[in-house]
Parts: structure tokens; sequence; C-alpha cells
């Protein structure tokens, strides 16, 4: 028996040998069997795109819109920026308030954003002024740019769905990890104190809360934050559960490992693909919720520019002010879409079993 | 045999249930039955010996191996190792002696974090437990890798980059990495082509010599436990019905559950195999939920007596080395 096993091995040897640049040529094409997967999927693939232009926007809000220049040249020195420069420098320097109407002189200039309006300046000359070629998605009630009020709203829509679903993650993964390991008592409380949360009608219980806190876009960001943990947390925990089976963490168990390690190191990146779908669809929630909220005003404070906003200042001009409801309406549904699209596309892809 | 007081593993009526969902009593629920996956097996390895444990699929002898290695917590009985009790140990003190003993578990597929280079797989362990860092810590796993067959180029791959057999060498890289003295290998070629399975055994035989480990080989394939055990253990439903050196149970089986599980491997000439008399065991195994009274192979068994399902044997001593559960081998 042994004679057959010691010659059996020689040959055998060899034949791995030859099997190895197979297996390393097969991988290359599995290396990211997801993205595959993900490329195949044409809505999604445009979700990416508006996701992405909505992403750009909101970054880049200070360069497209606004009164601010973004190079100018008065008297003799050139101010690089002065529209992503914080006021309270440009009021030391004496520049503001009256930079941004400024017009140069005699060997002056100013570059500004292709929208030169400001999203927060009133002009009640300009009220209500349908889009035309000075106003391009016309003015408000008082006379606020609405395309540069759209602009800068991008950035308050994407920070709050963003920002909260990071923070609703973040609870999510640790209670849901935590449920999940250790299962047990542990898990029996988590679970009841998640059902309770849930039983909670998630929109009036921020209504409620924000009703009582100063209206500001951290307090929104915070409050979204803290309604979303439970859904994550339920994943996470139906995650871990499963991955804790698995041989590798039974493994790392064996090994002596720490749970923190095991938890942190080995479970958790295993266990983050389905979290990766649910927030985006996260993200789309926390920014309808945050319009929502803008629109029954418990949302931001209201010079600052929101989707939802202008959409409640556009209430009492509904009858003729078309452009007010369409144009944040148009956004919002966009964005919120885009999301969607996303996290199909990344659900199907990064689901096994509706891989072809 | 006997160089140290303690055996290395001495294994004592362990006993590992596992309580079956009944209904939701507020917060807990309350058992209605229990699996009885292993239920009064008792063993002992001495340093250095190589002990094979077989049995159909279901027998228990993953659910023994896991709670060697203490992935389990044994419901009742202990399990002493260098005459340590590690049956009921727990948290800091559990982890602590963890390193002593390893496991190579069955499928290379599932056992290797999919996220984590061959390096870090192995480096872990030596990184938590021998404090290990730099220079050191990357010397040791090239010389592990270099132990198991691995080429040290491999070190920043996946384990998707890899064969089956590669993947089995990494885990035992793994395992050896925190010097064990008692290793534990469940199946560990059974989710291996034929043409791999002969050279990890070869592979884990070597290293068991050079490292003077005590292991622990559990399969179902008869065939590799006679060639790498020394001694066997023969389960059937969480019990041990024989145990004896390797050459003698399989030359001469005495339980009748071993002699039906041994007529099951077919003989390589056809002439032969066609012509000998099969004996196949009445039914499927019992559910391990409600075992059969008396003795557990009673309703299979091909020489059983009325008195089989009222008296529960023990195993007792055959000769000098073997021991059996059946009361009738003298006669038989």
């Amino acid at each position: 028996m042994k004679q057959r096993f010691a010659t059996e091995q020689s040959t055998i040897r060899e034949a791995e040998a030859q099997q190895t640049p197979q297996v390393a040529a097969r991988s290359a094409s599995l290396k990211h069997p997801a993205w595959t997967q993900f490329k195949k999927n044409k809505p999604a693939l445009v979700g990416v795109f508006l996701v992405l232009c909505v992403g750009f926007i909101a970054l880049f809000a200070p360069f497209l819109a606004g009164d601010v220049p973004i190079v100018m040249r008065k008297d003799g020195q050139v101010y690089w920026f002065p529209n992503i420069i914080t006021y309270a420098s440009l009021t030391a320097e004496n520049l503001y308030p009256n930079f941004d109407r400024w017009e140069p002189g005699e060997g002056e200039f100013a570059l500004r954003p292709p929208v030169s309006y400001s999203p927060t300046r009133q002009n009640l000359r300009e009220r209500l002024r349908p889009p035309g070629r000075d106003h391009w998605l016309g003015t408000d009630d008082r006379g606020r740019d609405v395309f540069s009020r759209l602009v800068w709203g991008a950035r308050i829509s994407m920070s709050v769905g963003f920002i909260a679903v990071g923070i609703s993650v973040a609870i999510g993964v640790v209670i849901g990890a935590l449920a999940g390991y250790y299962g047990g008592k542990v898990d029996t409380v988590i679970l009841r104190v998640i059902e309770i949360w849930i039983c909670i009608p998630a929109f009036f219980l921020i209504i409620t809360v924000m009703a009582f806190l100063e209206p500001s876009i951290v307090n929104i960001m915070v409050v979204i934050g803290l309604t979303g943990w439970p859904g994550v947390a339920r994943l996470v925990r139906g995650e871990f559960l499963k991955q804790k089976q698995q041989e590798y963490a039974l493994a790392a168990r064996a090994s002596g490992l720490g749970d923190r390690r095991i938890i942190f190191r080995h479970l958790l990146p295993n266990a983050l693909s389905p979290v990766f779908v649910s927030a985006t669809f996260g993200v789309a929630g926390a920014i309808l919720t945050e319009s929502g909220l803008s629109f029954l005003g418990f949302g931001v404070p209201p010079p600052t520019a929101s989707w939802g906003e202008i959409l409640k200042q556009s209430q009492s001009y509904v009858d003729f002010a078309w452009w007010l409801v369409v144009f944040p309406g148009v956004a919002v549904f966009i964005t919120v879409v885009s999301f969607n699209l996303v996290g199909d596309g990344l659900r199907d892809a990064l689901d096994p079993r509706l891989r072809q | 045999m006997n160089r140290h007081p303690h055996p290395l593993l001495h294994v004592e009526n362990l006993r590992v249930w596992f309580p079956v969902k009944g209904r939701l009593a507020l917060v807990r629920r309350v058992p209605a039955a229990y699996v009885q996956a292993v239920d009064g097996v008792s063993l002992t390895a001495h340093s250095g010996d190589i002990i094979g444990v077989v049995g159909e699929s279901g027998c228990g002898k993953s659910t023994l191996a896991r709670a060697i290695v203490r992935l389990e917590t044994p419901t009742a009985g202990s399990i002493s190792v260098s005459g340590r009790d590690i049956a009921a140990m727990s948290g800091k003190e559990l982890r602590r002696i963890r390193p002593l003993i390893q496991m190579i578990f069955q499928d290379p597929y599932a056992s290797l974090n999919p996220r984590m280079t061959v390096f870090d797989a192995v480096a872990e362990p030596i990184r938590v437990h021998r404090r290990m860092t730099g220079r050191a810590l990357s010397s040791e796993v090239f010389a592990l890798m270099d132990k198991v067959g691995l080429a040290s180029r491999f070190v920043r791959k996946y384990p998707h980059e890899f064969s089956g057999g590669q993947r089995q060498r990494i885990a035992i890289a793994r395992a050896l990495a925190l010097q064990p003295q008692l290793l534990v290998a469940d199946e560990p070629v059974s989710a291996l082509d034929v043409s791999v399975q002969a050279q990890i055994i070869n592979l884990l035989a070597a290293l068991q010599q050079e490292f003077d480990m005590t292991m622990i080989f559990i399969s179902h394939d008869l065939g590799v436990v006679r060639h790498i055990a020394r001694r066997v253990f023969v389960m059937y439903l969480g019990r041990i019905v024989e145990t004896g050196p390797a050459a003698e149970v399989f030359d001469a089986p005495a339980h009748p559950y071993t002699q039906t599980l041994l007529q099951a491997i077919p003989i390589p000439d056809p002439e032969q195999e066609r012509s000998r008399v099969h004996v196949v065991p009445k039914g499927e195994p019992p559910s391990p939920i409600n075992p059969p009274s008396g003795c557990r192979f009673h309703p299979r068994c091909p020489k059983a007596q009325p008195s089989c399902s009222l008296n529960d044997p023990a195993l007792e001593r055959l000769d000098e080395v073997r021991e059996v559960a059946c009361p009738f081998v003298r006669r038989v």
C-alpha cells in the first residue's frame, strides 16, 4: 500500500505542477465576477453615471453656481478661489460684502461660475421670473435663481444621504455583528430592541424629534442616521450567523484568535456585500426623507437651499410658477431613481445565485 | 509508549448533544429533543500516535473532532490534553491552550478566508500567539510554506488562485504555524481529487514524523485510514463500537458493524467483486435524535439476537490490544 502511494506521488507532483498555470489563467478572468455581471446591467450603469453627475455637481457647486468669483483681480491683487474661501476670511480682508456684486474696473477682472447667481441672495426686482435667458430655470418668490439653488441643494441632499447612511451603517454593523457573533442572550435582547424600533414609524419619529431640535443639517443627518440602523443590523446579523459557521471562521477560532479579530478581520469583510446594497438604497431613502422634512418645514433652516425647501416655497405659487415645482421634483426623482438603479445592479451582481 | 505520566490526549465518556429547537417560551426556546451526535466516547492517544476514526457519514466523527479542538462545547465528559481538562475551559484560558490542538478541515475551499492572502493566513496565528513580527515572522512563514511544499512566490496570492490540493497545503501550514502537539484532521482529503489525495496524506504523515505530533485522522475512506493510522476507532451513531491496531481491525474485524463496513469496499478485480457475497445492512442509519434501545446497531445487525434490543453493550477487551462493543463476538 505504502509503495503504491509513493510511486503515485512523483507522477502526481508533475501533474499538479502543470496544473498551476491553468489555474492562474482562469483566476484572471474570475478576478471581478461581480463587476463583469454589473457591466451587463445597462440601467445600473446609467444609474452610476447619474449618481456621479449629481455627486460632481454637489462637490463642485461653488464652481458651477454662485456670485462669488473663482478668480478675481482687484486693486492690483489677484485672489484665487474666493468662492471656496470662507466668508469669515473674506470679511477680514475687507472684501465682503461687495466682492460678489462688484464689477471689475480698468485692469481688473473677475471670473464667475457659469450660473452667476447666489443661491441665497434675494433680489425682489426679479421675483418669480419664468425660465429664460437670464435665469435658465426661473426665479423663486424672493428673486433667487432656481438653477443656483438646485446646484447647492444637491450638496445638501448628497451629504445628508451619505452621512446619514454612514451613521446607520456604523451603528448597524457593530450591533448586528455582536448579535450574530455572540448569539444567545445578546442576540435575543438585540433582536427584541430592533423589533420594537422597527414598529415606530420612522418618518413621524423624525418629525417629532426635529420639532424639538434646532433645525440644522447636522441634526437631520444624525436623526435620519439613528432611525436607519435596525435594518442594517438585521442584515449584518443574518450574514454573521451564516459566516461564523463557515470553516474559515471555525479555523480562526481554533487558532485561538480573539473575538474582536475574528469579527473585524475575518467575518466582517465577508459579510459586507449585502450591506453595500442596502446602503445604496438607504442613501436614496435618506434623500427622500430630507426632502420630505424640508418640504414640511422641519428641514434645513430657510436661507439654505435644499430641494425640499424649494418645493415648500413653491406651494403658494403652484398655479402659475410651474418651474418651482417641476425642476426640484425632477432633481429628487432622478437622484433617487439613480441610487435605486445602482442598488438593484449591485444586488444582482453580488448575489452569486443570480450570476450566470 | 508511556514516556509521559499522562497520555497526550485522553477523552473520557465524551458526550456532545445538540438541542433540537422546540417551542418558543418568551425569550428562549425549550429544546424538544437532543441530537446525540457523540454519546459516551472514550479514546486515548499517546504522544506521536496516529489515531484513525472511521464510520459512515452522520456517525458523529466530525462532531468528535470539533469537540476535541473545542469548537463545540461538550455536554458531558472530559477531554484531557497532557493531563489538563479542556472540556470545561472557556475564554482566555481556552484561547491560550488552543495552539496546542490544531485542526485541518475537510473543505479547503471553505476553510481559508477568501479575503486574506496566503501570507496573512499563515502569519496571523504566529503574530498573535508567538508575538513574532517583521523579518522573523516572514522567514517563519516561508519556512512553513517550504515544509508543506508551496513555493514562496505564492505568498501574496489569494486562496481562489489555488487548486484544492494547494489550498489544503496552505491550511496545513496554518495549522503547523502554532507548533501544535495534537493535529486533528477531519476528512482532510475527501474534498480533493483522488490524484491529489495521496500527496496530501503522505505530506501529513511526513510532517507528523518531523514535528513529532500526535494526529487524529478522521475519514470515511477506510483505505486511507488503514494506510496512515496505527490505531483505529470505528464509530457508529455517536458511539465507538470497535478499536484496535489498524491492521488487525481491518484484516479481522470483530464487530458486525465493522464487518459490514469493510465489505462495502469494492474489490478492484471485477471477477472477484461479482462473485463475492455482499452483506448489505438493512435500512438506513437510525436518527441520532431517537437512537435504538440497547445496542444501537441492532436494527441493522445481521447477527442480532433478541437480547440486543435490551442490553446496551459496553466496550470490552477482546484481546490485549482490541476492544469491541458486542457480547457475541467471541461466540460468532
